[in-house]
């Protein structure tokens, strides 16, 4: 063959964007433009044997296609159906696609060859693939339109979502496949649709084609080409139906708690102790008065609407239980900017991180207002009751300075069958005096501030004293003093009179004619004295031993009628002997008649 | 036999009966109603000599007319006794601190009220 033929194919398949070579029969190079010695990685190729190209384990299989090629040699691509591989001369491999032709002009048989490398192509066949089996598999409806509204992409997840098949919706308008509860919405979206807005995450509906809705969150973004044309746009839809009940029962729940929160009056703070800054509910700020935008936001602030005179201990308990990561409670009044004041209980308790360490206090804040008024009010009504009782006895004294008065100066006056009703007028009337003395002492006990004087006294000056007290009380008993020897009291011996005229009155009122009343004394255990009072009455109802001590109280089954009391008596002991740091209870003796002890303290606390 | 003098002061008028009716055998007893009425009586007649004051009175109580009477330099001639249903102990001293020269509490009876008009006479002179 002519060399100058030869150099005029070199001439022209250089000229090839493709790799090219020029095989004779036998299978050797004959022509190899640059590109292929680029693509081959050799210097020279001519002369080769073809084979060599193509890897070891294809090279038997291509010499005997080669042979087949000679036979039939119409032009055709390489290897149909089959992805095909070259080899470099170092051996390594990769992808291409091979066009075959002949040429005949040369009165030889030769191959031309082109030879295409495809690893680019492949690797993006490859992705591609991997992109759309991930389009494909994804829970997100992803849809493609075309710049005709066309839809021309369709995943499964929008298959599920609309319940329309691909089949059906691609070559369709978008929003005939893609029905979309808001139709103003519809509007932007298509907008999106058309390039002319990028919509990003807009929450709507998506109607299947039965009509039932799903809570759907859309996102859109226009596809454009190389050249910055709009092709069309594709949008991705998700399903948010779980997200949607999840946060309805969140905004449920918090509803609920905020409810509770505003019903109950309860605020909820937050202390970081390591950056100062504290954080109020909504309804603490409501609480206190103190919007979110006047709150510093810090402790400072949070201690600023305590009175000035709780403030510094509400702080100092703050920073104790940061410190020792104790829990804290507390009660106390808030000075709201407005000029109301509020009775809040503060209660605070440590939060640590994994370590132990303390990050934060955090507690709530209740306003107790209401309750603390109704407090207080039942206190005034109390304070007023007792002070009205005070009152009412004094007036009862000027009344009964007469009646008595009168009664006594007509004792021994009146014909003796009027005798009686005079006597009648002034027992009566000493009885009433007796009444109204008892609730004064009464009153007095529990105006507060009972200012008693502690002092050591003998046990028996005190009984003495007494007894001028009581005679005429005891006057139809009989009295008994056990006593041991030489006890001393620490008490007021004041109020120490009271206790015992009040107990020997009413073991009098409760004790028939004749009967008798033991006073017994006797060192008790720590330092204290025991006195009873013995009676000999019918005792007291087991349900009521302990509220005969209140005020007001008389006991049901008293058979003796005729002694009547303002029931006062044992509430002023009572109040006297927990005044002296002692106690008093009552009990029944197996037999009958019931007895009160005293312990009282014989030393000082 | 010329009695001394005694006024009680009282708006109740049992109260007065019942003085009267207790002491007439002593002293020549006149009644006032109120405190302006007894610091008239004293200063107007001259020759009262005990005094039983009640304190809670609607016109002029038993304080003012102690205090009245301090400011005339009328106390040193007279005996005071002030009785009153209430008996706290601020009362009591207030009583004293004014310059009566007895207490009496309401209810009394005879001995408390003799008793007390004896240790009040005899201290005051």
């Amino acid at each position: 063959m002519p060399g100058q033929t030869l150099e005029m194919i070199r001439g022209f398949i250089e000229t090839a964007p493709d790799a090219m070579l020029v095989v004779d029969a036998a299978g050797t190079i004959r022509v190899a433009n640059r590109r292929a010695m680029e693509m081959f990685g050799a210097a020279d190729l001519e002369g080769l044997l073809v084979d060599a190209l193509v890897p070891d384990r294809f090279a038997q299989g291509h010499a005997d296609l080669r042979a087949a090629f000679a036979a039939d040699s119409t032009p055709r691509p390489m290897g149909a159906g089959r992805e095909l591989e070259a080899k470099r001369l170092d051996g390594s491999e990769f992808p291409v696609e091979v066009s075959l032709g002949l040429i005949d002009a040369t009165g030889e048989a030769l191959v031309s060859v082109a030879v295409r490398d495809v690893t680019r192509r492949r690797e993006a066949e490859a992705e591609a693939a991997v992109f759309g089996f991930i389009v494909a598999a994804t829970r997100e409806a992803i849809v493609a339109v075309g710049a005709d509204g066309e839809v021309t992409a369709w995943n499964l997840a929008a298959e599920r979502l609309t319940g329309l098949s691909a089949d059906v919706a691609i070559g369709r308008p978008l929003w005939e496949c893609l029905v979309v509860g808001d139709p103003v919405l519809r509007v932007q979206l298509s907008a999106g649709v058309d390039g002319r807005a990028a919509i990003d995450r807009v929450r709507t509906t998506v109607s299947r084609t039965d009509g039932t809705p799903t809570p759907v969150s859309i996102s859109l973004a226009p596809i454009v080409d190389h050249k910055g044309a709009t092709r069309g746009a594709c949008a991705l839809i998700r399903d948010i139906t779980e997200e949607v009940e999840a946060q309805s029962i969140l905004a449920e729940v918090q509803a609920r708690i905020a409810e509770a929160q505003r019903l109950g009056g309860i605020g909820l703070w937050a202390w970081d102790v390591r950056t100062d800054d504290v954080q109020w509910s909504e309804q603490l700020h409501e609480i206190a008065g103190v919007g979110p935008l006047e709150f510093s936001g810090d402790l400072a602030g949070h201690l600023a609407v305590i009175d000035p005179e709780t403030r510094e201990a509400v702080r100092v308990m703050m920073r104790t239980a940061a410190e020792t990561g104790e829990t804290f409670n507390t009660e106390f009044s808030l000075h709201r900017p407005d000029g109301g004041r509020r009775w809040v209980m503060l209660s605070g308790e440590p939060e640590r991180d994994d370590a132990g360490d303390l990050l934060a206090l955090r507690g709530i804040c209740q306003d107790l207002t209401d309750r603390h008024a109704a407090v207080e009010a039942l206190r005034d009504a109390d304070r007023v009751k007792d002070e009205f009782l005070g009152v009412v006895s004094h007036e009862l004294r000027t009344p009964l300075t007469a009646i008595l008065g009168f009664g006594r100066v007509l004792e021994g006056r009146v014909p003796d069958h009027l005798e009686q009703f005079v006597d009648a007028i002034v027992r009566n009337g000493v009885e009433m005096q007796g009444m109204v003395e008892r609730i004064l002492d009464y009153s007095r006990s529990q105006g507060g501030g009972l200012l008693l004087q502690f002092d050591d006294h003998p046990l028996d000056g005190l009984l003495d004293d007494l007894w001028i007290q009581v005679d005429s009380a005891l006057a139809d008993h009989a009295r008994h003093v056990e006593a041991e020897p030489d006890l001393v009291l620490h008490v007021d011996p004041e109020a120490f009179r009271h206790v015992m005229v009040n107990l020997l009155t009413n073991a009098a009122k409760f004790t028939p004619k004749g009967g008798s009343i033991t006073v017994r004394a006797r060192r008790g255990v720590g330092g204290r004295c025991l006195i009873s009072v013995d009676d000999g009455g019918p005792g007291i109802p087991d349900d009521e031993l302990e509220a005969v001590f209140d005020r007001f109280h008389q006991v049901k089954s008293n058979p003796i009628a005729s002694k009547r009391g303002a029931g006062v008596g044992l509430a002023i002991v009572w109040t006297y002997v927990s005044a002296m740091n002692g106690r008093v209870w009552a009990e029944n003796r197996p037999g009958g008649g019931a007895i009160f002890s005293v312990e009282l303290p014989m030393v000082k606390p | 036999m010329i009695l001394p003098t005694l006024l009680i002061v009282d708006d109740e008028p049992d109260i007065r009966l019942l003085a009267r009716t207790l002491l007439a055998a002593e002293y020549d007893i006149v009644e006032a109603t109120g405190g302006r009425e007894a610091l008239e009586m004293i200063t107007g007649r001259g020759d009262v000599e005990v005094v039983l004051l009640d304190i809670r009175m609607p016109d002029m109580d038993g304080f003012e007319v102690l205090a009245q009477l301090a400011e005339r330099e009328l106390l040193e001639q007279l005996s005071v006794i002030a009785f009153t249903a209430y008996s706290d102990a601020k009362m009591v001293d207030e009583v004293f601190r004014l310059g009566a020269h007895g207490m009496l509490r309401k209810p009394f009876t005879f001995e408390e009220l003799t008793g007390a008009l004896a240790a009040a006479r005899g201290g005051a002179r």
